[in-house]
């Protein structure tokens, strides 16, 4: 059960750090990573993918409230059976 | 016209409404002090760079302006990280310069190198590295409309020395673009917004028993006189946070008084009790909640507040309102019609009641024969500083529990503890800070003996500065708050709690600062006459009983009216 994380934002040195800084504080692990500079080079993009729900609704806007951070979804599968 | 980048630095910050700065220099910001000197800046130099950053949050706490604060490269930045965690954690704008080595030079381990961004990165609301003098000045503007915007907080600027300075073409007052920065992200009222806020009024007008949690979010949005109406027209009970002190006035007829671990008892059994908490601009920190099951269980939670992240970080919010504070105010206000809350009034007004003839049981008639304790000499403070503008800076421990307890708190920003990180060592240079940034106010800081040493060497700053601060020493020959927890949970094993003893009074001399050590009643209040007639910095050592506890007391993890029970 995959959970994938998208975030956009500014094309700034501290982004990456940043959000590394979040992850780490709270626990989340990383199955894979992409990370590039969109066509347009003021923005980056990433995409991390986590197996073990580690990336929480608080993670995801702890990620939006960083001031260079412009856009951050969650995509999270459809879980099978009953929660 | 031609400016270096040091120039360009002191431009901007005049720009920015900058009057004071704290900072100390150092090889790596020796060019940014070279256009500092004969500029309008008035520049205060602490003993050391912690110092100045509590100077600076302190001055930014009593005035709403961000603070100002430069160190060097390496040691000097390393020594406001505490400082910048402290801010952080009160959501405090401030503006810290840090000096960095020459862009060639950095990452080969250069002579007081240190990568401050990345240590940083936990305690700044955000952080800038400059690398190209000509973005200089649209940087420091940036990163002041960050620190003062939504959710305050500290803003780092590591700047090279070779950008100090570069001389580039530069037009003063030029308009900063805004780069796109996402930097507050929009906060408007939207549909969703108003229908919250019609199910909002709704719930509290059905609620039996409502309490509103005033927090510390309330003086960060300037919202006192809002929030003061909306408690009068709604007439629902009052209780506040260690940060929100001072949002309303504590004469109010409905203010209840500080909850939380320690809390009075009639605020935190209104909080235990009720149906519905309206939170405004508190973050449900664990000092005030106690068990977070138990706080929330049977309640209607709304929350005010401009962070989306605080909102069901702690406490899930039926109703969060998230959005500039005054406006939800008077939204919420409009639509509300106050319901009928009288028996609860009754029961509250019995606690009440009950709670006064307790403490006047416990702590004693108010006679100058009855012991110097720490919760009198708060009453006497109150007394001698009435009507007299004060603002009170506290340290951290039991002084600071007993002055949030005791001390009337009438005003916003009058009022600055450090509450989130809290910060033994915060009250002397916090102290600076705020009356440099009110010279009409009168500080009057409180500590413990064990604090007040950490940055007892500002005393030199404040003398330098020639400020009549008055520091009110609590002297238990005790690391208080730590040897209460030994106490009641640790079977009184003091380890590393008890402080041999301190002659205070040789040390203020020192600094050339009258001090006077008191053992009763009578004493105290005479020096603190002296001391408000003074001119000139004072400090008064109070010796209070060495097993004092500050009461009443939450436990950890308890609910918020099982309080600790100690034997007489």
């Amino acid at each position: 059960m995959k959970e994938v994380l998208y975030l956009r934002a500014q094309n700034q040195p501290t982004v990456l750090p940043r959000v590394f800084r979040i992850f780490r504080q709270h626990g989340v692990s990383v199955d894979s990573l992409s990370f590039q500079v969109t066509p347009d080079p003021e923005y980056v993009q990433m995409t991390v993918t986590s197996g073990s729900q580690s990336i929480s609704g608080q993670i995801v806007k702890l990620l939006q409230r960083l001031i260079e951070v412009v856009e951050v979804r969650l995509d999270q599968p459809e879980t099978e059976g009953v929660i | 016209m031609k400016m270096t980048g040091a120039q360009i630095i002191v431009n901007c910050l005049l720009e920015c409404g900058v009057d004071t700065v704290f900072g100390y220099p150092g090889g790596q910001v020796i060019h940014l002090y070279n256009a500092l000197y004969g500029s309008p800046l008035k520049h205060i130099l602490p003993v050391h760079e912690q110092g100045a950053i509590h100077a600076a949050d302190g001055y930014a706490r009593a005035s709403g302006k961000a603070g100002v604060c430069i160190a060097t490269s390496g040691p000097g930045a390393a020594n406001i990280v505490t400082g910048l965690a402290t801010a952080y954690m009160d959501s405090v704008p401030v503006v810290a310069i840090a000096g960095q080595v020459s862009t060639g030079h950095i990452g080969r381990d250069a002579f007081q190198e240190i990568d401050i961004v990345s240590v940083t990165l936990a305690m700044t609301k955000h952080s800038f590295q400059v690398t190209d003098a000509r973005k200089l000045s649209q940087t420091i503007r940036q990163a002041f409309q960050i620190a003062l915007s939504g959710r305050p907080g500290p803003v780092l600027i590591e700047i090279p020395a070779d950008i100090q300075q570069a001389v580039i073409d530069y037009t003063p007052g030029e308009e900063a673009a805004v780069n796109g920065f996402a930097a507050e992200k929009n906060l408007e009222s939207t549909d969703e917004i108003l229908s919250a806020i019609s199910e909002a009024a709704r719930l509290i007008r059905e609620a039996r028993r409502p309490v509103i949690v005033a927090g510390g979010g309330i003086i960060r949005a300037e919202a006192s006189e809002k929030a003061r109406a909306f408690a009068d027209y709604a007439g629902i009970p009052v209780v506040s946070t260690l940060m929100g002190l001072g949002a309303l006035p504590a004469a109010h007829s409905q203010f209840l008084g500080l909850t939380g671990m320690h809390g009075h008892v009639p605020a935190n059994n209104a909080v235990a009790g009720a149906d519905l908490i309206l939170a405004i601009g508190s973050r449900f920190s664990e000092r005030i909640t106690g068990d977070r099951k138990m706080y929330a269980a049977g309640k209607t939670i709304i929350q005010i507040d401009i962070d989306p992240a605080e909102v069901d970080k702690n406490i899930t919010a039926h109703i969060p309102l998230i959005g500039p504070m005054p406006q939800l105010l008077d939204q919420l206000r409009e639509k509300l019609q106050p319901g009928d809350y009288s028996p609860w009034w009754t029961e509250i007004r019995r606690w009440q009641k009950e709670y006064k003839e307790e403490r006047l049981q416990r702590e004693g008639e108010d006679s100058p024969a009855a012991i110097l304790s720490a919760p009198w000499i708060m009453r006497e403070i109150s007394r001698q500083m009435e009507g007299g503008s004060p603002i009170y800076v506290t340290d951290v421990g039991q002084n600071q529990l007993w002055a949030a307890q005791h001390l009337d708190i009438n005003e916003p920003r009058s009022w600055l503890t450090s509450g989130g990180c809290g910060t033994m060592g915060f009250g002397l240079p916090a102290a600076i800070g705020a009356q440099l940034a009110v010279p009409s106010s009168r500080v009057v800081h409180i500590a413990g003996d064990g604090g007040f040493k950490m940055t007892a060497m500002e005393l030199y700053m404040a003398v330098g500065q020639q400020l009549p601060i008055i520091s009110v020493i609590l002297d238990n020959h005790s690391l208080g708050m730590v040897k209460q927890w030994q106490h009641l949970f640790f079977q009184s094993r003091y380890s590393a709690t008890q402080l041999p003893d301190f002659d205070f009074v040789a040390f203020a001399a020192a600094f050339g600062v009258k001090a006077l050590a008191v053992k009763n009643r009578e004493e105290f209040a005479r020096a603190f006459q002296e001391a408000r007639d003074s001119k000139t910095a004072f400090v008064i050592i109070a010796e209070i009983p060495a097993d004092d506890l500050v009461l009443p007391m939450v436990a950890p993890g308890a609910a918020l009216d099982d309080f600790v029970k100690v034997d007489a």
